[in-house]
């Protein structure tokens, strides 16, 4: 009697530890992917920091098309994750890369605009936050991965399955990259 | 390094041949003191036979028989040893001349402890021995190169931590935090799931970086400061360098990005060594000097070299 009680024991003591232990891998994975979106977001607002500076340097320009600057300032004032959902932001997080483009072009185009002194800096910052987004892109699909698997695996699917958590999709970001922010001098 | 093999070999001939002239010398005078070591050898226990007649007890003749002997015999090998590091200081300072003029060799000297320990791509030891700090500049890019030898001090045997050369290379790169890339011993002894698990918990505060690249990822193990940060340094484009880079040296390779610095460490790769009994041949003697240097240009050429690695991703 005390053997079968002492083994249903240890039965429902190993059944314990497992369940805490895939809850607390889902858990983790899922704030892992939490922890790269923040990442990720954070790059992306020092992009958004980087657009209206640009357009001030352009704006010193008289051919430029004043067009620019303003779908510029409507696609920064859109909304969160949360609030527009991934497909959404994706698309304006790369209009919004294009419009960099569109900026470095003019810039690239205009021997007077290429000689400003603020200009340079600009040029650095903007090299150094795409790279910063590169990896940060490359940090959440690897987490969005991990979470996918975490959601479809035993048995951590359980806790998936309990929570009503769904698959994520991988961010398919544009990413610029730093060939065509180069400047000839 | 600008100059053909040619072109450096007729450059440092006359000196080389000096050099041999030399050593020459000096080996002829070492055959004196080889011969005054002998006749102490001799003279030692004539003086313990004859010591009584001289006055002196025996066993204080003893004592200074062998004191006379042993002090000739360490003057002997220091000599020879300082002549060795003069030789090969000449020799490379006049490689390195006719190489590039910016470049320094100093036979002597290493990468200094301190530049390197805090990175954490040696885990602890005890004693340090280097030489052959080369410093100088290849394709704009600053580097920095020594022999290392590194030990664990055990309470029966010494333990190897690291025998090899450890270069330093400037990149300019403003990335923060700190990212170190070893061979990846874990996944192949205990397989990928239980390799990962056992590497999931990080290394000296750094946390694991699994990257998206499988050959990479079969090859080297990532640490970084967080999975930003080691991505930032580990750019699809670097993955691929390194793996080229292991594939063709076919040796253990760890590296270390911190901010603007690789450190890159590379296993049984020694340096040239002089020895006073041979022979300077100018070739062998360019040659033998001239491999690890290739070694590092050609490294620099692939992680950094025409490309600067701060402006790829």
């Amino acid at each position: 009697m005390v053997t079968q009680v002492a083994l249903i024991a240890l039965i429902i003591l190993l059944l314990s530890l497992l369940i805490g232990a895939s809850y607390n891998s889902f858990i983790h994975r899922k704030n892992a992917l939490q922890y790269a979106y923040l990442g990720l977001e954070v790059q992306l607002q020092k992009r958004h920091e980087l657009l209206p500076k640009l357009a001030d340097v352009v704006q010193t320009s008289a051919q430029f098309e004043f067009r620019l600057i303003e779908e510029t300032n409507k696609l920064l004032s859109g909304g969160t994750l949360k609030e527009i959902g991934l497909p959404a932001l994706v698309e304006r997080e790369n209009k919004i890369a294009r419009s960099i483009l569109q900026f470095t072009r003019e810039i690239n185009g205009n021997a007077a605009l290429r000689q400003q002194k603020s200009f340079v800096h600009l040029q650095q910052s903007i090299t150094e936050v795409e790279a910063q987004i590169s990896a940060a892109r490359r940090a959440y699909n690897a987490a969005a991965m991990e979470y996918n698997n975490a959601i479809e695996m035993f048995p951590t699917t359980i806790f998936a399955t309990l929570s009503g958590v769904k698959r994520i999709d991988t961010m398919d970001l544009m990413v610029i990259e730093p060939d065509y922010i180069r400047f000839d001098q | 390094m600008g100059r053909t093999r040619s072109e450096i070999l007729e450059r440092i001939r006359p000196d080389l041949v000096r050099l041999e002239e030399q050593r020459i010398e000096v080996r002829r005078r070492r055959k004196k003191t080889d011969q005054t070591i002998v006749f102490i050898a001799f003279a030692a226990p004539t003086i313990v036979l004859f010591s009584t007649s001289l006055g002196l007890s025996p066993l204080l003749a003893i004592w200074v028989a062998l004191l006379i002997f042993f002090r000739a015999l360490f003057y002997l090998l220091r000599d020879n040893a300082a002549v060795e590091l003069q030789i090969q200081q000449v020799l490379g300072t006049c490689i390195m001349r006719a190489c590039d003029k910016d470049w320094r060799y100093q036979a002597h000297k290493y990468i200094p402890e301190h530049q390197f320990k805090h990175v954490g791509l040696f885990p602890y030891f005890d004693r340090l021995v280097g030489e052959g700090l080369t410093t100088g500049e290849y394709e704009k890019t600053p580097f920095a190169f020594s022999f290392m030898r590194l030990d664990r001090i055990g309470s029966k045997d010494d333990i190897g931590i690291f025998k090899g050369l450890l270069l330093r290379i400037e990149t300019g790169s403003n990335i923060d935090g700190k990212t170190l890339v070893f061979p990846d011993k874990a996944q192949r002894m205990l397989g990928t799931r239980w390799g990962k698990k056992l590497q999931g918990y990080g290394y000296k505060g750094l946390e694991l970086i699994y990257l998206e690249d499988p050959i990479f990822e079969k090859i080297f193990v990532v640490y970084s400061t967080d999975q930003i940060n080691g991505r930032m340094n580990l750019t699809p484009q670097m993955m691929d360098r390194l793996v080229q880079l292991k594939k063709s040296y076919s040796t253990m390779l760890s590296m270390a990005f911190t901010k603007g610095v690789i450190y890159i460490a590379i296993d049984r790769v020694l340096p040239f060594q002089s020895d006073l009994t041979m022979p300077i041949s100018v070739t062998d003697s360019y040659d033998q000097f001239t491999r690890p240097i290739e070694l590092v240009t050609s490294i620099i050429d692939q992680l950094v070299g025409r490309n600067n690695i701060q402006t790829k991703h």
